[in-house]
This record gives C-alpha cells, sequence and structure tokens, in this order.
C-alpha cells in the first residue's frame, strides 16, 4: 500500500480497513488477519497497526476476542452508521474546496450532475 | 556470552587450515630441492634431512608470521570484537589458539625430521661420533633438545604479546592524537622494537652459546631462570595488551 | 524494564576533533527508530559506541546494564564481515555465527535466507553489494537480542531488494526488541518508523515520534528532517 508520508500512518491505515469493509472486501464478523500479517501487507510498522486497530476497536467498528483475534463487528447499524460518516466526510472536503471557488449552493449541485452526466457518456 | 571452546574452534578452524597449507608447501619444496638434486648429482649421504631441516627453519619463521597475523586481525574487527565476552577471555583465547597450532605444527615438523633422519641415520650417527669428540648420552641430548623446544616457545610466546603491544599501542594512539604526533609515536615504537629485536638476538646467542651449561647440572637452573625470565616479560605485555585492548582499542569502521 | 537504552551525556573525539558531544538519547522497548543524519553526521559512530567498538566517555546502559562486555549480549550490530577472508562461504559465515552466539537461532536463519533469496554456496568476495547487505541482514536478523543496530542497510540496494529486506524486518523483529535503522535516505522507511532520531551539530538533535510529526507539522517525515537541516544552515558558518 503506498501511504502519504504527510499524514499520520494509523489514521490512513484505518481509512484503508474502512474501505475494506465499505467495499466487502472485509465482511461482517469476518476475521481481521494477525496483526504483525498486517504490518507486512501494508509495509508498517506493528505498533502503528496496533494503534489504529485500537482506535478501531474504541470506536466499535471492530471487537477483540481474546486469544482469538479481531473480527469486524456484525452490528449492521455500526457499520452504517460508519458508511454515513465517511461519505459526510468526503463530501465536506469536496463541498468546502468548491465553496472555496465561490461557487453557490446551487452551482455546485449543477455542476455536480453536469459532471456524472459527463462520466456516464465516457463510460459507455 | 560465548563459550572458550567455542570460540577456540572458530579462531583455530582457520589457523588449522593456513598451518595445513604451510605444511604442504614445506614438504613440496623439500621435495623438489630432493628431486633437483637427485637429478643434478644424486642424492648425498645427509642430505635428505639437512634439506628437510633447513627448509624447516624457513617454514617455522613464516608460521609465526602468519599464526601472528592472525592474531593482530582479531583485536581490530567487529567480527571478533562484537562477540558477547570479556576482552581478556577474547586476548587469551586469541594467543592461545595460535600457540596450540604452533605447537602442532611443531609436532609435524618433528615427524618430518624422525623420518628424513630414518632415510639418513648411518650417515648422522657416524657424522655425530666424529664431532662429539667425549659424546652426549642419549639422556643428556634429549635434555638439550627439550630445553631448546621450551626456550623456542616462550620466546614465540614473548614475540606475539610484543608484536600485539606495538600494534594495540599504534592503534590505540590513532584514535584520539592528531596526524602529527602519530607519526613521533610510531617513529618512537619502531626504535624501541628494533632495540628490543638486537636485544632478543643477543639474548638468543648468549643462550645457544651456553647449551653445553645444560648438560652440567649447574647450568640448568640458570637456564630455567631465563626461561621463567621471557615468560614473565610475555605476562606483563599480556596484562598491558589486555588494558589497552579494553580501553582505548577501537574496531575498523564500517 | 521499558528502556532498552539509556544514553547519557556521551562524548567522542577522533584526533582531536569531536565527532559527538552532550548526547542524550533514551529509547522504549519494541520500537523500530530512524536514526537520521547526514553523512558524516556521527551515526555510525553512535551505533559503534553503542556496541562499543568505538570507545568514548558518557555512560550507556543496554537493558540496564553499563558495562560493555554485557552490552553484546544484547546488541546485534550489521557489521561487515571484515574478519573474514574474503574466499569464505555464506555458509560457513553462518557456522562462525552459530557456534560464537548462543542467541543465533538456526532456524530463523533458513527462514530468511529463503525469504531474502541468500545463495549460501557463494564466497563473500563474489557477492554482490545488494547480496552481500541481505546476507548480513540475514546474520542480524537471525540473533534473538534486546537490540538491533542496523547500520544504513539500504545504501546502494536495488529497489526490489530495499522492499524484501523491510518486508523481513516487520516479519521477524521480536515484538519486544527494539531496532534503530540509519540512513540518510529517508522516504522509503518512513512508514515502518514508530519514531525518528536526528543527529545533527554533533548531537542528537531531535527524537520524535513519526506520527507526532505528521499531526503536529503535517510535515512528511522527510520534509522535517529537510527543514531541520535548512535551519541549521543558516546559522553556521
Amino acid at each position: 500500500m503506498k501511504f502519504d508520508d504527510k499524514v499520520p500512518i494509523y489514521y490512513q491505515i484505518k481509512n484503508h480497513l474502512y474501505h475494506e469493509m465499505m467495499t466487502g472486501q472485509l465482511a461482517p464478523g469476518e476475521k481481521l488477519p494477525a496483526v504483525r500479517q498486517l504490518a507486512v501487507d501494508l509495509t508498517v510498522n506493528v505498533n502503528t497497526v496496533q494503534r489504529a486497530l485500537g482506535e478501531m476497536i474504541t470506536e466499535g467498528i471492530i471487537t477483540s476476542q481474546r486469544g482469538k483475534g479481531n473480527f469486524v463487528t456484525t452490528e449492521t447499524p455500526r457499520i452504517t452508521q460508519l458508511k454515513e460518516h465517511l461519505i459526510m466526510d468526503q463530501l465536506e472536503r469536496a463541498y468546502e474546496q468548491l465553496h472555496a471557488l465561490n461557487l453557490s449552493d446551487e452551482e455546485i449541485i449543477a455542476s455536480l450532475k453536469q459532471y456524472i452526466a459527463q462520466r456516464g457518456q465516457q463510460d459507455d | 556470552m560465548t563459550k572458550f571452546t567455542a570460540l577456540l574452534k572458530v579462531m583455530s578452524r582457520d589457523r588449522f587450515r593456513l598451518i595445513n597449507w604451510l605444511l604442504v608447501a614445506d614438504i613440496a619444496v623439500v621435495a623438489a630441492t630432493l628431486l633437483w638434486s637427485f637429478v643434478r648429482q644424486g642424492i648425498q649421504p645427509g642430505e635428505t634431512f639437512g634439506v628437510a631441516l633447513a627448509w624447516s627453519m624457513v617454514a617455522f619463521v613464516i608460521a609465526f608470521v602468519l599464526l601472528s597475523v592472525r592474531i593482530e586481525r582479531v583485536y581490530t574487527r567487529d567480527t571478533y570484537r562484537l562477540l558477547p565476552l570479556g576482552d581478556t577471555k577474547l586476548y587469551l583465547t586469541n594467543l592461545f589458539s595460535s600457540f596450540v597450532m604452533f605447537i602442532y605444527f611443531g609436532i609435524i615438523q618433528l615427524i618430518i625430521y624422525l623420518i628424513t633422519e630414518a632415510v639418513d641415520n648411518t650417515y648422522l650417527t657416524g657424522m655425530l661420533r666424529i664431532m662429539s669428540g667425549p659424546s652426549y648420552t642419549t639422556a643428556e641430548a634429549a635434555k638439550v633438545c627439550v630445553g631448546m623446544a621450551i626456550m623456542g616457545l616462550s620466546l614465540v610466546i614473548l614475540g606475539w604479546t610484543t608484536i600485539s603491544l606495538v600494534h594495540l599501542v599504534i592503534s590505540a594512539t590513532n584514535n584520539f592524537l592528531p596526524n602529527a604526533s602519530r607519526r613521533l609515536i610510531n617513529v618512537v615504537l619502531y626504535i624501541i622494537v628494533i632495540y628490543l629485536v638486537v636485544r632478543v638476538i643477543g639474548f638468543l646467542f648468549y643462550e645457544f652459546n651456553n647449551f653445553g651449561q645444560l648438560i652440567d647440572g649447574g647450568g640448568t637452573t640458570h637456564f630455567l631462570i631465563n626461561i621463567l625470565g621471557v615468560l614473565v616479560v610475555a605476562a606483563i605485555e599480556a596484562a598491558l595488551n589486555i588494558f589497552i585492548l579494553k580501553k582505548w582499542v577501537e574496531t575498523v569502521p564500517n | 524494564m521499558t528502556n532498552v537504552l539509556a544514553i547519557n551525556q556521551v562524548g567522542y573525539k577522533h584526533n582531536f576533533k569531536t565527532i559527538l558531544h552532550d548526547v542524550d538519547l533514551t529509547l522504549e522497548t519494541g520500537k523500530i527508530i530512524g536514526l537520521l543524519g547526514e553523512n558524516g553526521a556521527g551515526k555510525t559512530t553512535l551505533m559503534r559506541l553503542i556496541t562499543g567498538s568505538a570507545k568514548g566517555s558518557g555512560t550507556i546502559a543496554v537493558c540496564g546494564d553499563t558495562s560493555t562486555a554485557h552490552h553484546k549480549s544484547h546488541v546485534s550490530f550489521t557489521e561487515q564481515l571484515r574478519g573474514f577472508a574474503a574466499s569464505t562461504r555464506v555458509d560457513r559465515v553462518a557456522d562462525f555465527y552459530r557456534t560464537v552466539y548462543p542467541d543465533f537461532d538456526g532456524a530463523r536463519f533458513e527462514e530468511l535466507v529463503t525469504f531474502l533469496q541468500i545463495d549460501t554456496s557463494l564466497k563473500l568476495a563474489a557477492l554482490s553489494k545488494g547480496m552481500k547487505e541481505k546476507v548480513i541482514i540475514a546474520l542480524t536478523l537471525a540473533r534473538q537480542v534486546n537490540l538491533y543496530l542496523l547500520d544504513e542497510p539500504f545504501s546502494g540496494i536495488d529497489s526490489m531488494s530495499r522492499k524484501r529486506i523491510i518486508s523481513s524486518i516487520l516479519k521477524w523483529k521480536p515484538a519486544d526488541a527494539t531496532m534503530v535503522i540509519s540512513d540518510h535516505y529517508v522516504s522509503e522507511i518512513a512508514p515502518i518508523l514508530d519514531e525518528v532520531v536526528i543527529v545533527k551539530d554533533q548531537t542528537v538533535y531531535a527524537h520524535k515520534e513519526s506520527d507526532a510529526i505528521r499531526e503536529e507539522f503535517g510535515l512528511s517525515i522527510e520534509d522535517y528532517y529537510e527543514s531541520l537541516y535548512a535551519e541549521g544552515g543558516a546559522d553556521r558558518d
């Protein structure tokens, strides 16, 4: 995995795992790879993985079972909540940046619609 | 911590191979010399032993120098200095390993002497009878031989501790003195070493001239005191070496 | 005992020239630490002081022990195999290590050899720079110790080998051991570092957590490191 070295690594690990959960690569109730394995796969430090997982456990996204490992939570509302949170996060960033270009809300909606339409054509 | 036996094993393995190469080379050179004589005028009585003895002297010097190089290399290499053991143990094992290999070399040389002597036996005993006048008894001859061997080995140890002392002092001063004073120190050391070499050679001549004394009972004590003296000086040098090694000697950087 | 290394007021001079002075540094167990600094800044010297290969002033405690002879059993350093003849085969070198280091794990070494794709029948003289570095890494990591010191393990190495070495570090570093990796080229190893120690002006100039640098300054480790050198350049003559 490629990291942005300006952003804390634990934060990027969390985002990477969130992404896998959203896209279904990690299903609810599924066991996560062992900490060291994750570290090797992502080429990051074990302690950093530990920190990311620790925060995710606090958030309730994953559960830790003593001696068995870490599992994605089976509480689907939690995951839905997380998904909403991530969507809001992305929207917020895009909105702020467009807003900074002096676009009004209507203009933002219009350009977004236009953009989606254009993309649809390109995909065909 | 590294065990003494483990350290001795790794240090000696390499030196054992080295000595074996030297022995092979020695035997090859002796054989070649004899072959050359054989082709030219045929081998004379006593020549087999004479050639073996002459080349063995050269081989002894080479063995001493090669083993000395192995000893010195240990002190400035991380490969050895990083081993988990004290410098005293490292120093003594290092010296001991070379010493054992030197004795091994000596024993093989002795066997070569015995074999070549057997070839020339009749001639040599005849020659000895003419030379020696009032002849030595076998016991007396053995005493002289053993005495010479012990003195030789003591001097080998002293030689190695002296070489180490010079090397370690140079290596220690190199670390903290500026270049100009370093050169001065080196010059002073060379003078000291040359002086020591001259003294030791003088001592050797004196000893060999007095080997006769060994035969009359009175000289034995004197001879033993000399050996003891050599060993005491070697021990003092060894203690100094260990101290310098511990305090100041650094390894060659990466 | 949570500190694997405690360096107190350490200094080092060579030929009357100060290489390091007033070095204070404490490292916790279980960390991977980047030791950064320009060439000749004193990174290697600092490592050599810790192993006892260089003799300086001040005190250095490894696992609470200040005697150099004891340090050596706690520390595994990437030594350059200068004690071996060039004709020595790699498996002979491994035999040497196995014999003299009670903490050398033969099985681990075999795993590392396989993972790093080392041909142990080669002679030292026949090894490329990258291959030699891999051999050294395998030997260093095969020992089970508290402190690993890797001195510029990536210099002159192609990026594939570099990735393999980094993976082997992550795979085989014991959880409670600390590893110090010195480098003057940061970006490739930045993601695996818990902390960075920056050597500058003949001393330890900064010691920070990597993610704290990213969080506090919004800078990459490399940018942060370069910024320190830039500010230092101004007040130097």
